[in-house]
């Protein structure tokens, strides 16, 4: 059984979003750019408060933006 | 200037200190471990060393953190910035823990099983002891800024 992960859309959400900057969606989910590049990245995994916050800058439900896989 | 764009303003205050605690430990146990305890001038020559530690870390502030703020844009913390802050924190209580620890067992084995002339030490004084508590505080600093680094650039 593989370790279980969290998966994002960001990037792709971004691109269709007239191509958001990382700062943009930094600015509106109120956290560093740094940190966006690291959740985007799947480096970092956000708190529930932040990941809605994402979802909500782009209007999407949750689901549409991360996804969890348990690794079976 | 590739330097500033590839390091955030949070990174570059880290660098900042690490190289301030470098530099400040460097010039207080330069000067320290060339007086000569119970002399006359001890006091006031330990005095002088501590003024120029305030001094240079004073003037190495103003300078330094001010460009770092001139050059890169200042940022509040956010979450991961803090969950970085608790692993880095984790890290130097670790390394603090294992230096008193290491301390502690040298004096002991000192006054009971070995003298402290065979580590090449005249006396185990309250001073001396001070001094390696300080080495202890200086060290475990540097560990939670090297470990905040280690962490910064885990996630970029």
């Amino acid at each position: 059984m593989g370790k279980p992960t969290t998966t994002n859309n960001i990037r792709r959400l971004r691109f269709d979003a007239d191509e958001m900057t990382q700062a943009d969606l930094a600015a509106k989910a109120d956290v560093t750019r740094q940190t966006i590049i690291a959740i985007e990245g799947g480096k970092y995994s956000p708190s529930l408060e932040l990941a809605f916050k994402i979802a909500h800058a782009f209007g999407v439900p949750l689901e549409s933006v991360f996804q969890y896989q348990d690794g079976e | 200037m590739n330097l500033f764009s590839n390091y955030s303003n949070r990174e570059l205050n880290i660098w900042g200190e690490l190289i301030l605690n470098i530099v400040v430990c460097f010039y207080f146990f330069n000067g320290v471990f060339q007086l000569m305890p119970g002399s006359d001038e001890y006091a006031a020559d330990l005095a002088g060393i501590i003024i120029g530690v305030v001094v240079i870390a004073v003037v190495y502030s103003i300078v330094v953190f001010g460009l770092i703020n001139i050059i890169t844009k200042a940022e509040a913390k956010d979450e991961m910035d803090r969950v970085i802050d608790v692993r880095s924190d984790k890290m130097g209580y670790i390394a603090m823990s294992v230096f008193v620890t290491l301390i502690m067992c040298f004096i002991i084995l000192t006054e009971s099983r070995w003298s402290v002339a065979s580590f090449g030490i005249s006396e185990m004084t309250p001073i001396f002891i001070a001094q390696l508590l300080l080495v202890t505080l200086v060290a475990s600093s540097t560990v939670k800024s090297l470990s905040r680094l280690c962490n910064y650039r885990k996630v970029m």
